[in-house]
């Protein structure tokens, strides 16, 4: 069993990879928001991912993709407040091409419920739906307490808190509440199939 | 123009820097001297002697290096 899992350079998805690393063949998949957020960002996405592979002999180096375009043409042309539920939608999106085209059969995503504003169930369900393939979420149910232990105890903790410059697209008021169709509607505005190609020229 | 404040983010990687009072850039249509490497109408990201800088139409910029008052001051001479 193969599946792409998405690494932020957080405190959660290298968690979530490790909870997974045993069953399954992960390839860990990291989207670049520069210039919307620093180049340490990705540092700390590579770093971790070193952590797990001293851990687990089958995780293969990191896959970096380009995604400052995309959050480019989103906070250009679309609703302010829905540019997070666009941006996870297009990772998930571009996460599941990209899976497809190295033989995976899933996603792996580090969200856990309600622990910031954007992870309620109805933005996780909004962005879902872009995926193409069946996305899982090993940390849904713990809190962040939790998270945090695991993440110590794995070693990665240390290089998911280093200092690393946040994303400075995101809106003031991030929607929390996302509606599907309305979200549809404001994708008509950019050209998502271009931007899914031009993405995955970036590997 | 005076700054208003220079503080570190909250991630401690960059500062913020904000003039005195609100300015009402319009970000899809400034003209600077810059390596622009995108361009929005809520923010211009742009590489300034090697730094990365994101400019707000409020003049609020997120500076990326230790020294963020001269970056700041090469900008707002250009836009103010």
């Amino acid at each position: 069993m193969k599946g792409v899992t998405l690494v932020s350079g957080g405190i959660d998805s290298p968690v979530s990879t490790h909870l997974l690393a045993d069953k399954a063949e992960l390839v860990p998949l990291y989207f670049t928001n520069y210039p919307f957020s620093g180049e340490d960002t990705k540092d700390r996405a590579i770093a971790s991912v070193k952590k797990l592979q001293g851990l687990h002999d089958n995780i293969p180096d990191l896959v970096i993709l380009p995604h400052g375009q995309n959050l480019e043409a989103f906070a250009s042309k679309c609703e302010r407040r829905m540019t997070c539920v666009l941006c996870k939608r297009m990772m998930v999106r571009v996460a599941s091409a990209y899976a497809k085209s190295v033989g995976a059969s899933f996603l792996v995503m580090g969200d856990s419920l309600g622990q910031v504003a954007s992870q309620t169930l109805t933005n996780l369900a909004v962005v879902e739906q872009a995926a193409s393939l069946p996305v899982v979420r090993p940390l849904i149910g713990l809190d962040k307490e939790e998270i945090i232990r695991i993440a110590r105890e794995i070693g990665t903790f240390g290089v998911s808190t280093s200092s690393a410059m946040c994303c400075s697209i995101v809106p003031d008021k991030p929607s929390t509440a996302a509606v599907l169709e309305a979200v549809l509607e404001e994708e008509k505005k950019v050209d998502i199939a271009a931007l899914v190609a031009q993405t995955l020229k970036g590997l | 123009m005076e700054f208003f404040t220079i503080k570190p983010c909250k991630t401690q990687a960059a500062y913020v820097v904000e003039p005195k009072k609100p300015l009402h850039l319009d970000l899809k249509a400034l003209k600077v001297p810059f390596d622009i490497t995108a361009r929005t109408p809520v923010l211009m990201a742009m590489r300034i002697d090697g730094v990365d800088v994101s400019l707000y139409p409020s003049g609020k910029m997120l500076i990326q290096c230790d020294e963020p008052e001269c970056i700041a001051k090469k900008v707002w001479g250009e836009v103010a």
